[in-house]
């Protein structure tokens, strides 16, 4: 007996949009802090795209979407284990305990953890957070 | 008594220099020093770590992470006055699958099979820390 997989049927776009700012006025190297219900999610435009992501550190919910944007060293096998600054501009740096996060993934450098990322789309000049 | 300040220093160093990122298959053991002060170095370590990560950019995880990899032997065991510490006292270190009972031969000082009877242990992790840990991290051909 053969198996064939059938491709799913496209979703219909379920995802709650939210408007976050006009293009014109979020630059890159800036973010927006948004509230939604209760929840902190940090929007951030580095280098002309926008990410999204949980605005809570993970570690004690100090509020990393605050956090200061920079990079930050690493050291393994593609640098040759050379000590190198990398991701200038990509790293949230947690205010609470200096944890550092990749502002693309949301992952931690130096953990196994993440935080949860968004997608964000640009649509009429806004730019759309999506949940 | 200053066996173990020492060896949380080497451990420090070497787990926290990355060896074991570069090496993830080298085998590591820590002896003679006791094992009371495993979780404190496990776990200070990883409350340092979050404000100087950058000082260990090798590090991939967290280092306790790193050290609960590492095998150790129990001698001098601590004098734990209850029967059930020394269970809790590995499973704060998460060494269940790492702790070798060791007596220290020939040395006079020696650590008796009776001292470490006296704790009350799953009967699994007895043997594990009796004998299969240190079966696995010496590779020793165990004839049944």
């Amino acid at each position: 007996m053969t198996v064939t997989t059938e491709e799913q049927p496209a979703k219909p776009e379920s995802r709650r949009k939210i408007k976050i700012a006009k293009v014109a006025e979020f630059p890159p190297g800036t973010r927006v802090e948004v509230a939604i219900n209760r929840v902190r999610i940090a929007v951030f435009n580095i280098g002309g795209s926008y990410f999204a992501m949980w605005g809570r550190c993970p570690h004690q919910f100090a509020p990393l979407s605050r956090g200061r944007l920079q990079g930050t060293v690493v050291c393994n096998a593609e640098t040759n284990w050379e000590t190198k600054w990398a991701h200038e501009g990509e790293v949230v740096v947690c205010p609470g305990h200096g944890m550092e996060f990749d502002v693309r993934t949301g992952k931690a450098f130096g953990y196994t953890t993440r935080v949860k990322t968004y997608d964000v789309v640009v649509e009429n000049g806004d730019v759309v957070l999506l949940m | 008594m200053g066996f173990p300040f020492t060896s949380m220093l080497q451990i420090m160093s070497v787990a926290c220099e990355g060896v074991q990122v570069m090496y993830p298959n080298l085998k590591l053991a820590v002896v003679e020093a006791g094992i009371s002060w495993m979780p404190f170095i496990m776990y200070r370590l990883d409350s340092a770590y979050k404000r100087y990560r950058s000082e260990l950019p090798m590090l991939e995880k967290k280092p306790s992470d790193y050290i609960s990899q590492w095998y150790i032997g129990t001698h001098e065991l601590e004098s734990l006055p209850r029967r059930g510490d020394l269970a809790k006292l590995i499973e704060l270190y998460q060494g269940e699958n790492r702790t070798m009972w060791a007596s220290d031969w020939p040395h006079m000082e020696r650590d008796l099979l009776a001292g470490f009877m006296y704790y009350d242990l799953e009967e699994s992790v007895r043997r594990r820390v009796l004998g299969e840990n240190a079966v696995k991290f010496l590779k020793l051909d165990v004839k049944k």
